[in-house]
Formats: C-alpha cells, sequence, structure tokens
C-alpha cells in the first residue's frame, strides 16, 4: 500500500509540536503508541466499539510516516481511535484544529477545523 | 424520589467515561482528544453520559465500564456543553437512572462536519479529569466469577 499525498495536503502549513524541543521523540512516542496497538487492538477502544484492524494500524502508520518525512509536520498531540474502527492524528495550533484520519474502510482525509468551525476536508488517495 | 427521569440541570456535574491511556493525556496539549464524544456503531439514540448526582463520583461512574479495563472519567459541567450545542437527555436504565445522552451526537451522524466541530468545540471546555479507576462491569452473557470446576 502507498500512500499519495494532493497538492492541497502539501501546501498546508505545519502545526507547531506539542513537545517544541523534541519533534523526533514525539513522533517516536507517537509511532511506540501505534506499534503497540498493532499487538492488540482491542485495548484502545472500550466494550461495542469497533477496534481498528490491523490493516488500518499499519496503513496509519505508512501515512505518518510521510506525514512526518515527506511533509515534515512537527508531531501530532494524539494518535487515537475513532471508536468505529478507524483512527486519527490530531494537530493543533493557535486556532487551528487539523485532523488526518484514516476510517475503518482506508480512506484517509484531512480535516481543518478552524475556531471550533469546519473548514474543509480533503480525501487522501491510499492505494 | 428522584428516578433520573428529570430534565438535566445546567448546574449539574456530567462524567464522561473514556478509556484510560487514549482519549486523555494529560502531557498532551490540549491533554482531551476530539474524540472524546465519538460515538460508537451501537450508540444509534446518542453518546452515554452519568449524572453526577446518581453517584457517589468519579470512581463510581467508572466502575459501570467494563470489567478488565481501566477508565478515565472527564467531569463537565452540563450547562457548558449545553451551551456549545449539545442535547443533553436524561435516559436512566435499569440499574444505572443517572444515565443520560448527548441525543444529538450519534452513530448515524458523527461524520457530518458540524458534528465534528462541536466534537472538537466540546473538549476545550473547562473540564476535570479523574482516575484512571478500574471497570466493574460485566457484560450480562458473562458469569461475574469463575464457577468452581467440580472435580472427577
Amino acid at each position: 500500500m502507498t500512500a499519495t499525498i494532493p497538492r492541497p495536503f502539501a501546501d498546508t502549513p505545519s502545526p507547531p509540536c506539542w513537545i517544541e524541543q523534541s519533534s523526533i521523540d514525539a513522533w517516536q512516542e507517537i509511532d511506540l503508541e501505534l506499534g503497540n496497538w498493532l499487538r492488540d487492538p482491542q485495548v484502545i477502544v472500550e466494550a461495542d466499539a469497533i477496534p481498528p484492524t490491523r490493516e488500518i494500524i499499519r496503513a496509519a502508520r505508512r501515512l505518518s510516516a510521510l506525514i512526518r518525512h515527506q511533509l515534515k509536520w512537527s508531531a501530532p498531540s494524539m494518535v487515537v481511535a475513532d471508536n468505529a474502527g478507524g483512527l486519527a492524528f490530531e494537530f493543533h495550533s493557535p486556532g487551528v484544529f487539523r485532523m488526518v484520519s484514516v476510517s475503518r474502510h482506508g480512506k484517509a482525509t484531512l480535516s481543518i477545523f478552524k475556531n471550533g468551525t469546519w473548514d474543509c476536508t480533503i480525501d487522501l488517495a491510499l492505494e | 424520589m428522584l428516578d433520573g427521569s428529570e430534565p438535566i440541570d445546567p448546574n449539574e456535574i456530567v462524567y464522561r467515561r473514556v478509556p484510560a491511556g487514549t482519549i486523555y493525556k494529560p502531557n498532551r496539549e490540549p491533554p482531551l482528544s476530539q474524540k472524546a464524544f465519538s460515538p460508537r456503531d451501537v450508540d444509534k439514540d446518542g453518546v452515554s453520559i452519568m449524572r453526577g448526582s446518581y453517584v457517589s463520583g468519579p470512581e463510581e461512574a467508572a466502575a459501570e465500564g467494563l470489567a478488565g479495563m481501566q477508565f478515565h472519567v472527564i467531569a463537565f459541567r452540563a450547562g457548558d456543553l449545553i451551551a456549545e450545542g449539545m442535547m443533553l437527555k436524561p435516559d436512566p436504565i435499569p440499574g444505572c437512572p443517572g444515565h443520560a445522552l448527548v441525543a444529538n451526537i450519534n452513530a448515524s451522524n458523527r461524520d457530518l462536519p458540524a458534528i465534528q466541530a462541536l466534537l472538537d468545540r466540546s473538549r476545550r471546555l473547562n473540564f476535570s479529569a479523574h482516575g484512571p479507576f478500574p471497570g466493574r462491569t460485566f457484560p450480562p452473557n458473562l458469569p461475574t466469577h469463575s464457577p468452581a470446576t467440580p472435580k472427577p
């Protein structure tokens, strides 16, 4: 599986890192979390919620590598399960919230919210 | 005597239970994920919350969660959630009269941009986080203890 990042996404400025002095460590912590979830995806959701499959976690991991190494974004504040079989990376900067999601069906999107209002959603190609 | 069906007062405290180590991370900024109120597929009528006046505190609210798991309990003032656009509805269930719902966030509308924006705004509200505490509830189809194995 490869990921293609469309032009609008590539042009989106990088949000600041939640650990300013150590973005590398922050990315490593995110990747470690994903690695731990690969071992037992059920641990991250409550009863009756759908955990992400290992395939979805692997896709999210590849997407995170692209964001980190190609776009050179600072690490997200969190990676979280969406309770519906998907995962999301959360990036924060003042007044702007960016969420990169991988749905349970493998669809990847970038959603941008400005001051608590939805601004746009961009499809990302995961193929 | 109150049975949980009375309207939720804006000054009530309500609890949202989340699995420990995922949605709430005190060392992150912001510490609460946008997914704090994210519905599951089974949440067709809304997302569950617990009315603070029906439990002794956050630990008892966590105890309603599945045994074997740890939970953080996030406490909000009901009026803050309502002001942000959440519709809070009493939903007492047997054994849990304090159960309530955020009725306008559910499995069928969770992907709508307006709902996603509401989830984003809600985690910026004032809240207090408690725990982690253990869940103590067993699914109805499982025994609450291991039956003794008969010896041959």
